[in-house]
């Protein structure tokens, strides 16, 4: 089973619709894929129309009593599940340390639906805490979500000395540029910056564009509603760059 | 992943099943308890042809593996496991350019991931072959949630034939399938069609359905023997009733065979040859020697036709597990590539040539005379002008004794032949005892209906070690020399060229190991014989001709 995150220390630069278009990608390989949303604000879980919520919430599943399987809910798609958000995951750091070993936490969690899936993508929350930590020792790649600002370069060294200094085993890093706008000067030259002396940046970069706002109303990913769309194409792209990357 | 539920069908014929099925879907939509609404999907025309292995091993182990062709998309499988409440279910895109009428090995067929990852360990070296296909036109509805969600699905399939739009709902099956997390929902679902007037449940799946139009069950062939004989039979007509079953499985694998669908074929073949060679061996007396005489020279014939392809086979197909035990500093197995392609090249070659022999007229006799044995009848021309000489066994003899004693006789034989090998006994004396035991087994698999059935399986797995272990001493014996004598034929034709002699150099390590693995065998051989000798195998042949309680 192979574990990929979409994670950034900043909320609103497309982790979400990332996971939900990369998972879908997976899926449609015929591998078996969980999403789990982790993000109290529950928007992967929106978009694939289930319902918020886990019973017993963050504090049941942290501790097992609620077994990893139960809350699961197919998707609309092939080979596509979801784990579902909810609004107590917004404690979960409470709920970690709560535990024993509460950075190992996630990665025993997962361990009980090996046998069950090819593929996991974790939607994470923006913030650094025992959560982020606790992803990070779970999964084998990582992916960064940056909008080609003059400030993405120091997020994104921000992110790199995080994950340094975080207990090992620690993921692989594919960061990948957001929200594009190719006729922005500024976009164009923060991605040079960025790209310039920094291995792990991916090639593909996911535009700023109507479809992918569109995801809200429509409820499905682009590469579902627009398959040709140059946004779903930039969602192959990356899905090709990121399903090889390991863990060093 | 989606959740088979129950199946249904029409009763009559003559029911409008997609009416009936949409009017008392809207009838419940929006009502309490009830789903929010649903919505049709287009109609579709799907192919599904089923896929197993010749000897049905994903049947066996509870898998349905189906390749479902629409049209305009490509071609996907569809993977299902379902053990109890459990459903497993797995889909991928089929590999490009595979046909849905063909067999192929099953990297071929299914792409690397996760469905080849749960089916190698259950198909093994078989390919993967349509065993039923049929045509429908699909209709289905979704049914949704007040989020507009998906939480089941009905699905109407209507067997298609003659020509679009023929339809009928003679045999079109009804389904709810639930989405994963929605049981409740998909359960109000499934009562509302269990309501609909005209349909039942269905008694049979749709493979089943699907097979029983090309007169086939799942299961009809396994390379196990299972011919049933009874006590008091004669043992005249039990013997041709093992020939005919013999002689029934070879037959079945010759097309698998001419066609090199795979290597089990072949091997399911000579398994059946060698089986009624023993079968006439020990029980021969008992039928007019003009017979068995002509079946025993044309058996041996069919024999030692099979052996050189199936040499290679074995070759090629222990190649790289063998490769894989070689510990030894620089080494690669890559080094063997010109030796892989001296394997491929001499197997077709003599495939090539046993494909020719089992074409020829030579080949129509001795199956001719394999079925004069088994059913008594006509002998091919030349046979039937030789004199019948009256049967040597005595009159009224029983199938049972002659098996109790062909079976004693053939363990004394292996105790015997067993005792007599030392530390200082030659190869060919090991191989000899191999025989013995061959011997044994297959007298005890073709009389093994008139067996204790705990009896015959203990005395089986107790026989199975001690030929494991002799199967093992043997064939790494005959791998070395086999090594040797490819190196210099590979040598000979090509000398010159690197990485042939790289290639004959890497095999040297192979006959090493294959050396070395020879001594562990010959070291657990007698471990293994004295236990065979011991007081539990003599218990479970007495106990062979005991009736269960």
């Amino acid at each position: 089973m192979k574990v990929f995150a979409t994670y950034n220390i900043k909320g609103g630069v497309g982790k979400t619709s990332a996971a939900v278009n990369l998972a879908y990608l997976a899926a449609s390989e015929g591998q078996r894929t969980l999403l789990w949303d982790l993000d109290p604000q529950g928007a992967a879980t929106f978009l694939f129309r289930i319902k918020s919520g886990v019973s017993g919430g963050a504090k049941a599943l942290v501790r097992g009593r609620t077994g990893m399987d139960v809350p699961v809910k197919a998707t609309d798609y092939d080979n596509l599940d979801l784990l579902p958000a909810d609004f107590s995951y917004r404690n979960m750091d409470l709920a970690l340390d709560h535990g024993k070993s509460p950075t190992r936490r996630i990665t025993e969690l997962l361990a009980t639906v090996a046998a069950d899936y090819d593929v996991v993508f974790l939607d994470c929350p923006p913030s650094v805490s025992l959560v982020s930590e606790s992803v990070l020792r779970a999964t084998d790649a990582l992916l960064v979500p940056l909008i080609p600002t003059t400030l993405a370069v120091r997020t994104y060294d921000q992110l790199i000395d995080f994950v340094a200094a975080a207990k090992a085993p620690r993921p692989a890093v594919l960061a990948f540029f957001s929200m594009v706008d190719r006729r922005k000067k500024l976009h164009r030259e923060s991605m040079a910056a960025l790209r310039d002396g920094r291995p792990g940046i991916a090639d593909a970069a996911i535009p700023a564009a109507a479809v992918v706002e569109n995801m809200g109303p429509k409820r499905e990913p682009v590469v579902v509603s627009a398959p040709s769309s140059e946004a779903a194409r930039a969602y192959v792209a990356l899905w090709l760059e990121a399903r090889d990357v390991r863990r060093s | 992943m989606l959740v088979a539920d129950r199946e249904y069908v029409a009763a009559d014929g003559t029911v409008d099943i997609d009416r009936a099925v949409q009017k008392a879907l809207a009838r419940a939509s929006g009502r309490p308890g009830k789903h929010a609404g649903f919505v049709a999907e287009p109609a579709s025309t799907v192919r599904r042809t089923w896929l197993d292995t010749f000897d049905w091993r994903l049947h066996r182990a509870g898998f349905v593996l189906q390749r479902v062709e629409r049209s305009r998309t490509t071609p996907t499988l569809r993977l299902t496991l379902i053990t109890g409440d459990d459903v497993l279910a797995v889909t991928a895109p089929a590999q490009a350019q595979t046909s849905a009428r063909v067999a192929y090995p099953i990297d071929m067929m299914v792409p690397a991931g996760p469905m080849r990852n749960l089916l190698e360990p259950v198909v093994e070296m078989r390919a993967l072959q349509p065993v039923a296909t049929q045509r429908f036109v699909v209709r289905s509805y979704r049914v949704l949630n007040d989020d507009e969600k998906t939480v089941a699905r009905v699905v109407i399939e209507h067997p298609a034939g003659g020509g679009p739009g023929n339809v009928s709902s003679t045999g079109s099956r009804v389904s709810v399938v639930a989405s994963r997390g929605y049981a409740e929902e998909a359960a109000a679902a499934a009562r509302i069609i269990a309501k609909v007037p005209g349909l039942t449940p269905s008694p049979q799946s749709t493979l089943a359905q699907a097979l029983s139009a090309t007169g086939r069950s799942a299961g009809d062939y396994s390379s196990k023997l299972d011919i049933a004989l009874r006590r008091g039979m004669p043992t005249e007509d039990a013997v041709r009733r093992i020939m005919r079953a013999l002689l029934d499985a070879a037959q079945r694998n010759v097309p698998g065979v001419v066609a090199g669908t795979d290597t089990e074929f072949l091997h399911d073949l000579r398994v059946a040859v060698r089986r009624a060679r023993s079968t006439l061996k020990v029980t021969g007396a008992a039928l007019p020697t003009t017979q068995t005489d002509a079946a025993s020279v044309a058996l041996k014939w069919l024999g030692d036709l099979t052996t050189p392809t199936r040499d290679l086979d074995v070759y090629l197909l222990g190649l790289d597990d063998l490769a894989a035990e070689v510990k030894a500093p620089g080494w690669s197995a890559s080094q063997l590539g010109p030796f892989r392609d001296f394997l491929i090249a001499a197997q077709a070659s003599e495939q090539a040539a046993l494909v020719r022999s089992l074409r020829s007229v030579r080949a129509k006799r001795a199956f001719a005379a394999w079925a004069a044995v088994s059913t008594g009848g006509d002998l091919p021309a030349d046979d039937a002008n030789a004199p019948d000489l009256p049967a040597n066994a005595p009159a009224g003899s029983r199938v049972e004794s002659v098996a109790k004693s062909a079976v004693t006789r053939a363990f004394k034989r292996v105790i015997k032949a067993g005792a007599a090998i030392t530390a200082a006994s030659p190869p060919s004396d090991l191989h000899d005892l191999r025989k013995r035991c061959k011997e044994l087994r297959y007298s005890l698999e073709i009389f093994g209906s008139l067996h204790n059935a705990i009896a015959q399986r203990a005395l089986i797995d107790d026989l199975k070690k001690l030929q494991d272990c002799l199967g093992e001493f043997q064939d790494t014996e005959v791998q070395q020399h086999a090594i040797r004598t490819f190196a210099a034929q590979m040598l000979a034709a090509d000398s010159s060229d690197a990485a042939t002699v790289e290639a004959v150099m890497a095999m040297g390590r192979l006959a090493d190991r294959l050396g070395g693995r020879q001594v562990v065998a010959r070291g657990t051989f007698s471990v293994l014989f004295e236990r065979f000798a011991g007081p539990q195998p003599r218990a479970h042949l007495t106990a062979l001709y005991e009736r269960a309680s």
